[in-house]
């Protein structure tokens, strides 16, 4: 096992409140009680033990910036801090930001530049589907001041090696047609598109069963629009299914069979399993309380707790183990799989809409891929 | 269960990704797992970064 992505929360409070956050209004209210931001002394001790690990481990791995809104930590910690994890992380770790795009300036890009830091950009689409949940803590619009952040970021001199993309949350009653107008007119390069959160006993906004496709039908609208592009920008959730069908693999969390290993460290220094477990279980902790002031990282992610962690990601359900698209959709997120009857033991709350899509992927691929036999 | 194997048997062959496709983005996939390009994912910008968020 190994550890593909480090997500470190170096702020645990943010700038918005968007309605649909796993973090802060889905249950989990573990927020409330860590440090706003990361103390100097734990970061320092984060910043050594991922050295260690980096040393420890025969494979690169990502750190993410991640939230809360990280660039609250403001100007002069974010250089500290990026200096002091790049000198203990050469490439090829990537270093990234996950940012709603607020607080973008340039003089946070030019630092970045410096480390070789890439910035993602949280952004949903046009003004009246983002700003129907990303709003900010007294109810206002965003989407002006994200559009802003994202025309910093495509001016500065480094923006091609600075702007990684946006994650787009899925608004399944907007035009998928309209969004992907959108991005294309706005320049982005990438483009992540996430399903809303949720489970089969609380289901994701938008979605009225378990069996509807609102989330699949969306989604094959954009793979039309994509596929008839003749200079599309990325779409990595549909690239991914899609090589993962040509034979290749994927890189994305809860698509295909290939294990990813994330572990994410709190702002006071706890080392806790992956966050969007946060929107189905606010309770799943591991039993021991770990953290980087006591306990050293790559212990930790070799103990047999750790793996037990990370083997629930690998599919249960009996469902899905007869399914013939299980090498594409792998179950999906494992947060979405959650049950209060069978907990993850069952196929993901998305399984009809992964169903449709993959059906549209490989009538799309077709002669590259068989298409099922008819029933 | 080790379901990986017996998931792992609709790959086409690499003859197959000889079909020309029309799709820029299709055609940019086939090349890329053509040559098994792992670091296409740096595309992305995002390399080794896997959290779905």
């Amino acid at each position: 096992m190994r550890i593909d992505t480090v997500l470190l929360k170096v702020a645990s409070r943010c700038n918005l409140n968007c309605s649909y956050c796993y973090v802060y209004n889905m249950g989990d209210e573990t927020w409330k009680s860590l440090p706003k931001r990361m103390r100097p002394e734990t970061q320092e001790r984060v910043i050594c033990q991922l050295g260690e690990l980096c040393r420890r481990q025969d494979h690169p791995f990502a750190v993410v910036l991640h939230g809360g809104e990280p660039l609250l930590i403001g100007t002069l910690r974010l250089e500290e801090l990026l200096a002091r994890l790049r000198s203990v992380l050469p490439p090829p770790c990537s270093i990234s930001i996950q940012t709603n795009g607020v607080l973008i300036t340039d003089a946070i890009l030019d630092i970045c530049a410096t480390h070789g830091v890439g910035i993602s950009v949280s952004l949903d689409g046009p003004a009246e589907v983002h700003d129907s949940c990303r709003v900010d803590r007294r109810d206002r619009p965003t989407h002006a001041a994200v559009v802003a952040g994202v025309e910093t970021l495509k001016r500065h001199a480094a923006a091609d090696q600075l702007f990684s993309g946006v994650l787009a949350v899925v608004d399944p009653t907007s035009s998928p047609t309209d969004v992907y107008g959108f991005f294309k007119e706005l320049g982005v390069p990438s483009v992540d598109f996430l399903y809303r959160d949720g489970n089969r006993s609380i289901l994701p906004d938008g979605k009225a069963t378990v069996q509807s496709i609102e989330y699949g039908t969306w989604m094959t609208g954009i793979l039309h629009a994509y596929l008839a592009d003749p200079d599309p920008p990325r779409i990595r959730v549909l690239d991914d299914m899609m090589k993962l069908l040509l034979g290749g693999s994927g890189m994305k969390e809860g698509v295909g069979l290939t294990d990813f290993g994330i572990a994410v460290i709190d702002t006071d220094g706890s080392i806790t399993k992956t966050d969007t477990l946060k929107s189905s279980a606010p309770g799943d902790r591991f039993d021991e309380h770990w953290s980087v002031h006591t306990h050293a990282l790559a212990d930790v992610v070799a103990s047999p707790a750790f793996r037990f962690y990370h083997d629930q990601q690998r599919p249960t359900s009996a469902v899905c183990h007869a399914c013939p698209h299980l090498n594409v959709c792998g179950g999906g997120m494992l947060t979405h799989r959650y049950d209060d009857e069978n907990g993850y033991d069952n196929p993901t709350v998305f399984c009809a809409d992964q169903k449709l899509l993959i059906a549209c992927m490989t009538e799309a691929l077709h002669p590259l891929v068989n298409l099922p036999a008819a029933a | 269960m080790d379901i990986r194997p017996s998931q792992l048997n609709r790959a086409p062959t690499i003859e197959a990704l000889d079909v020309k496709l029309a799709s820029v983005a299709v055609a940019r996939l086939i090349e890329e797992v053509r040559s098994a390009d792992f670091e296409a994912s740096r595309a992305y910008n995002r390399t080794y970064n896997r959290h779905n968020r």
